[in-house]
């Protein structure tokens, strides 16, 4: 046996292509997961006290982007965002901001993050209605205690919504990560752009370089390293929910 | 605070959600108007506009002539047999993890069910692929259903592992000393019980396997077996210019997915969220 696989990992650092993949995956981070669960978390806490009609309704519709293949997402997406004839720029010059018009897929600038808005498109209804649904489980006394208390509003969500709902948030906070490290942001990505302007992320480098290039060892120490990150974060995140 | 106010910030909460919810929609009315117009229409009139005759035959032309009914009944294929053979190896293992005496029963739950679920596709692509390479199935649907399968067990063992443990096990050990055996017990007794349970896990299999494709992908070289998730993919890289074309055939792959969660969407939220939601 030939051990190569050092030079893998030295090669690694020194891959540029992997580095740009590795910070297109922060900013899908930061978008598929970070924000749509503090969105989520502000949604929720507004409304999951209120008595509003049609909540199921809502649930149904909030959930919807989950059923559909991260590829359909991404083809229709890349309509939106298209140059001429795209959504996006029709609505701009409707409002007369012909200015603002770009190739939102077709630069560097602005492509990872147009990508990253799909992923809260995507996952904010998810959060709000795993939060509303945690909320409903706290108990009520404890809120009409504050308020006797004179606890303010954002008091309340600090001290009593926020912990109490750490179960719900480790949960959406693992799963919201791992789809955007990989399966998810895949198709979209692939879908949308092919990977081009910095919009690629790891998982769409290691599969290009196994079966486009033909680079399967330089691929697989790619993944390993992919895998690595997401079970650590996995147990990290399961750490901090078991605690206390 | 007065009853007026609340009923004037409850409607204002309303119309926000009632502004989210079309934010969320948007995208798909987008997809399904795109898909009936001409692109010719589209260049002159702009994307925003409704069409002025509705081409259902985009339809026909994108199954019969671009493939997608191939793809489609490809989809089939995978998702039927995926569905079915999981959920039969996944009720045999969890009625195994709750009511049989193994050894090593804890490691062999942790290894076959939470490991099972928490690994994606692109970890184990290239180790699959070479697997079945030596298998001689490469290209062959049963490479792509193959860990399509064992992946899907391994969630619909959690749920009904987690059914299993739910139930009284006087119930169990009655039906024991009445002498049936595990395979009566598991098929006669607890199967029809677990319905529930079966169906959250069919359901999510479902969505799972019709929108799966990154193993498709690997697995299937050859363009006439892919299912739609890919075929898409390649239409898109052949044909991108005609956008209602491009849009019809997003249709056709979403929206079976979307009538099918219509009809089993408390199954489903509730597989997706694992009970956190009910």
């Amino acid at each position: 046996m030939n051990f190569i696989a050092i030079t893998n990992y030295l090669r690694l650092f020194r891959d540029s292509k992997f580095w740009n993949a590795f910070y297109a995956n922060i900013i899908y981070i930061v978008f598929f997961s970070f924000v749509p669960t503090l969105l989520g978390l502000l949604v929720s806490s507004i409304i999951a006290r209120a008595d509003i009609r049609g909540v199921r309704t809502f649930r149904t519709i909030f959930f919807t982007p989950q059923v559909i293949a991260s590829v359909a997402v991404g083809t229709i997406f890349g309509w939106i965002y298209a140059p001429q004839f795209g959504i996006v720029n029709q609505i701009l010059s409707f409002i007369g901001l012909e200015s603002l018009q770009k190739a939102w897929l077709g630069s560097a600038s602005t492509a990872p993050i147009a990508v990253g808005l799909i992923g809260t498109w995507l996952w904010s209804g998810f959060c709000i209605i795993i939060f509303i649904a945690g909320i409903q489980k706290i108990d009520e006394d404890l809120y009409s205690t504050a308020q006797l208390d004179g606890a303010n509003a954002l008091q309340q969500f600090f001290n009593i919504t926020l912990p109490q709902l750490k179960y719900e948030i480790v949960v959406v906070v693992i799963m919201t990560l791992i789809r955007a490290l990989s399966t998810n942001v895949f198709g979209i990505v692939q879908a949308a752009t092919g990977g081009a302007f910095n919009t690629r992320p790891i998982s769409l480098y290691a599969y290009q370089l196994a079966f486009i290039q033909h680079e399967i060892g330089y691929a697989s120490t790619i993944v390993v390293i992919l895998a690595v990150i997401v079970f650590a974060i996995s147990g990290v995140s399961m750490k901090i929910g078991e605690r206390e | 605070m007065s009853k007026g106010k609340a009923k004037i910030i409850n409607t204002m909460l309303f119309i926000f959600l009632l502004i989210l919810a079309s934010v969320i929609l948007m995208p798909f009315l987008i997809m399904l108007l795109g898909s009936v117009r001409e692109h010719i229409d589209i260049i002159i009139r702009g994307p925003l506009a409704l069409p002025k005759i509705w081409h259902f035959e985009n339809y026909y032309i994108v199954l019969s002539r671009y493939r997608f009914g191939i793809y489609f009944r490809n989809t089939f294929y995978i998702t039927a047999p995926t569905v079915i053979v999981s959920l039969v190896f996944a009720l045999m293992a969890a009625y195994s993890f709750v009511f049989l005496d193994l050894p090593f029963r804890k490691p062999i739950v942790l290894i076959s069910t939470i490991l099972g679920v928490m690994i994606a596709s692109e970890f184990i692509m290239i180790p699959l692929y070479r697997l079945m390479n030596v298998f001689g199935i490469l290209d062959t649907y049963p490479a792509a259903i193959l860990p399509q399968l064992a992946m899907s067990a391994a969630f619909s063992a959690l749920i009904l592992r987690s059914f299993f443990l739910g139930l009284p096990r006087d119930f169990i050990d009655a039906a024991l000393v009445d002498g049936a055996t595990n395979w009566r017990i598991l098929w006669s007794i607890l199967a029809p019980i677990a319905r529930p349970a079966i169906i959250t896990s069919a359901a999510l299999t479902t969505v799972w396997t019709w929108n799966s494709y990154i193993l498709p992908l690997v697995m299937l070289p050859d363009p006439m077996k892919v299912p739609l998730a890919v075929g898409l993919l390649l239409f898109r890289g052949t044909y991108t210019i005609n956008i209602p074309l491009t849009m019809t055939g997003t249709v056709v792959t979403a929206l079976p997915m979307l009538i099918f969660y219509l009809l089993f969407q408390q199954h489903i939220i509730k597989g997706l969220t694992r009970g956190a939601v009910d």
